[in-house]
């Protein structure tokens, strides 16, 4: 199952294109784009180095969240675009989840935070048990005070790997909450990438979870601002 | 003559809208899918909820638009899609979808300006309208006069230098306690009010200008209004209607009419909500009369937001050699 991945949750952006047991390529930037301009160019980009046509994809993948709501708005949309004129599915992954997996041989807790403003993260916890990622903490949008003290109720005293777009804007507040066990990924990880999506999103498939142009939807996790502000003037 | 097929994508603002259009001027298929329900509860449009609504809808509309024709989207010759001016975010979610449905089908991909698409409207109802003529676009976001030399050759003669038409009426019509959206709620008061019963402002702007101003007149009627409400004096709002409505039509006419006569134009084409209005259509309708203009005003759902003018304006851009590449991107505020 050849399987084309894109990925713009955060201000990072990437495409791959992979195959059980095989990534055949993968495009990763980070630095001053827009992903409105440059994902499809991206697209465009790694199957011509590949010698590959788009109908030749069995699948589109892309993670759906947590993230910026426009770069998974431009993810998605790019992503049914694609399935709407080939008429193929789709497979979304988590952001979190994408993350986790780059982190997959880091046998102690994985920790990815995305940047959620207001002094909020989207996060969850993972661990590897056996050949497998476990959520120890299920996604959700935590202020970092209560993050930090779940964390702490959950981990005991072992390492814990961050990594995500929040990393380094909040890396201090962990490393003081959390002394002696919080630490950072390294830059190549850190960032979510579309070879992770393709491989979990080939799991996925083999699972049967998978959707299409309709049924893909973003997790923005949080309601609109406009609608938040409307439900706590009803109440 | 051979057929070319152009699938419009329109997501500038609140309507998700797609439509499957033949050489610019004969619709197929077409679904608009308002949202107004759903932002009437904030009083007006909130971009992060239209936007999502966009890319929930956008695949239902378009296979429904695929299925009335029962054609695939192997039959499509180009995707012609709104890339601005309009809400960024809204305009992001067509435009990637449109991107990506170019790319993935290789066919032409077409950025379409969103207010030549609110001209070309009149394409599609009018198969007699040809340029060059004069066209009035007045809606929530535009206010603007234009010389439509060719069907690709568009000059701004005019435009709004602070609030549109529309921007006014739903200001208005907020202050008077109309639900939103308030434009249609004022054309409806007005008809029980006078025009003539309080005396707003006509702001023309120096002489000979082409241009609009109407927050002067909006801030008139709240100052009006207050004035009253400080006095403790009862307000008619049927009469506050009216007179404003008759005070904004009043300019919109008297400048068109003197677009016609700089130009020599006699053909005139009106589109964008407010071209909805009945008083503005009744009203445009004796000024034709008078000077022996021809006019032209799509139906109301022409005149709102749509994707089969987007399409419509997409095979003479795309007659005209006007492609897009794969960089194209949303543009909040896009000139002419």
């Amino acid at each position: 199952m050849k399987i084309l991945a894109i990925d713009a949750s955060t201000i990072a952006a990437s495409a791959a294109v992979a195959e059980e047991k095989k990534l055949h390529g993968e495009i990763f930037t980070d630095y001053k784009l827009k992903h409105s301009e440059k994902l499809l160019i991206m697209v465009d980009s790694l199957l011509k180095n590949l010698r590959m046509d788009i109908c030749e994809m069995d699948a589109f993948a892309v993670c759906n969240g947590p993230g910026s709501f426009t770069g998974l708005r431009i993810a998605l949309a790019t992503t049914k675009g694609f399935a709407m004129a080939l008429n193929k599915p789709i497979i979304t992954v988590s952001t979190l989840d994408c993350l986790a997996h780059s982190a997959f041989h880091f046998d102690q807790f994985i920790c990815p935070i995305l940047d959620a403003q207001r002094s909020q993260v989207y996060a969850a916890l993972y661990k590897k048990r056996g050949n497998v990622l476990e959520k120890v903490i299920d996604e959700g949008a935590y202020d970092i005070s209560s993050w930090i003290n779940q964390l702490k109720e959950k981990t005991g005293n072992e390492k814990i790997l961050f990594s995500g777009d929040a990393t380094l804007k909040y890396f201090d507040r962990f490393a003081q909450g959390l002394p002696g066990s919080a630490l950072v990924a390294e830059a190549s990880i850190r960032m979510p990438k579309a070879s992770y999506a393709a491989k979990i999103a080939l799991e996925k498939a083999h699972r049967g979870e998978i959707q299409d142009a309709y049924t893909a939807m973003p997790n923005y996790i949080r309601l609109p601002q406009a609608e938040e502000n409307f439900k706590e003037k009803e109440r | 003559m051979c057929s070319v097929k152009i699938l419009g994508i329109e997501t500038s603002c609140d309507e998700t809208s797609v439509a499957l259009v033949e050489n610019g001027r004969k619709i197929l298929a077409e679904k608009i899918s308002t949202q107004i329900e759903i932002h009437k509860q904030y009083g007006g449009v909130v971009p992060e909820i239209a936007s999502r609504n966009h890319l929930q809808l956008l695949p239902f509309v378009t296979q429904a638009v695929l299925a009335e024709v029962k054609t695939g989207v192997e039959d499509v010759d180009a995707v012609a899609v709104t890339y601005g001016p309009g809400l960024v975010g809204a305009l992001l979610v067509g435009l990637s979808y449109a991107k990506a449905l170019a790319y993935a089908a290789k066919i032409p991909l077409i950025g379409v300006h969103h207010i030549k698409g609110h001209i070309a409207a009149n394409y599609l109802r009018f198969p007699e309208l040809v340029p060059p003529f004069l066209s009035l676009v007045v809606s929530g976001g535009h206010t603007s006069i234009l010389l439509v030399n060719d069907y690709c050759d568009i000059v701004c003669l005019g435009k709004t230098i602070d609030d549109a038409a529309g921007e006014a009426y739903d200001k208005v019509a907020r202050t008077l306690g109309y639900e939103y959206p308030g434009g249609p709620m004022i054309d409806k008061f007005a008809r029980k009010g006078r025009g003539d019963a309080i005396d707003f402002p006509r702001i023309m702007l120096q002489e000979g200008s082409l241009d609009f101003s109407f927050s002067g007149l909006k801030s008139a009627v709240l100052n009006y209004l207050n004035s009253m409400k400080m006095k403790n004096e009862a307000i008619c709002p049927e009469d506050v209607s009216a007179s404003f409505q008759e005070a904004l039509l009043d300019v919109l006419c008297a400048k068109i009419d003197l677009a016609a006569q700089k130009t020599g134009q006699k053909k005139i084409a009106l589109s964008g909500g407010v071209a909805s209005n009945s008083r503005l259509r009744e009203r445009m309708a004796e000024l034709a009369a008078e000077k022996g203009y021809r006019l032209y005003i799509p139906e109301p759902k022409y005149c709102t937001d749509n994707a089969a003018m987007i399409a419509a304006q997409a095979y003479y851009e795309l007659m005209d050699g006007n492609i897009s590449d794969i960089y194209l991107n949303a543009v909040a505020s896009l000139p002419l």
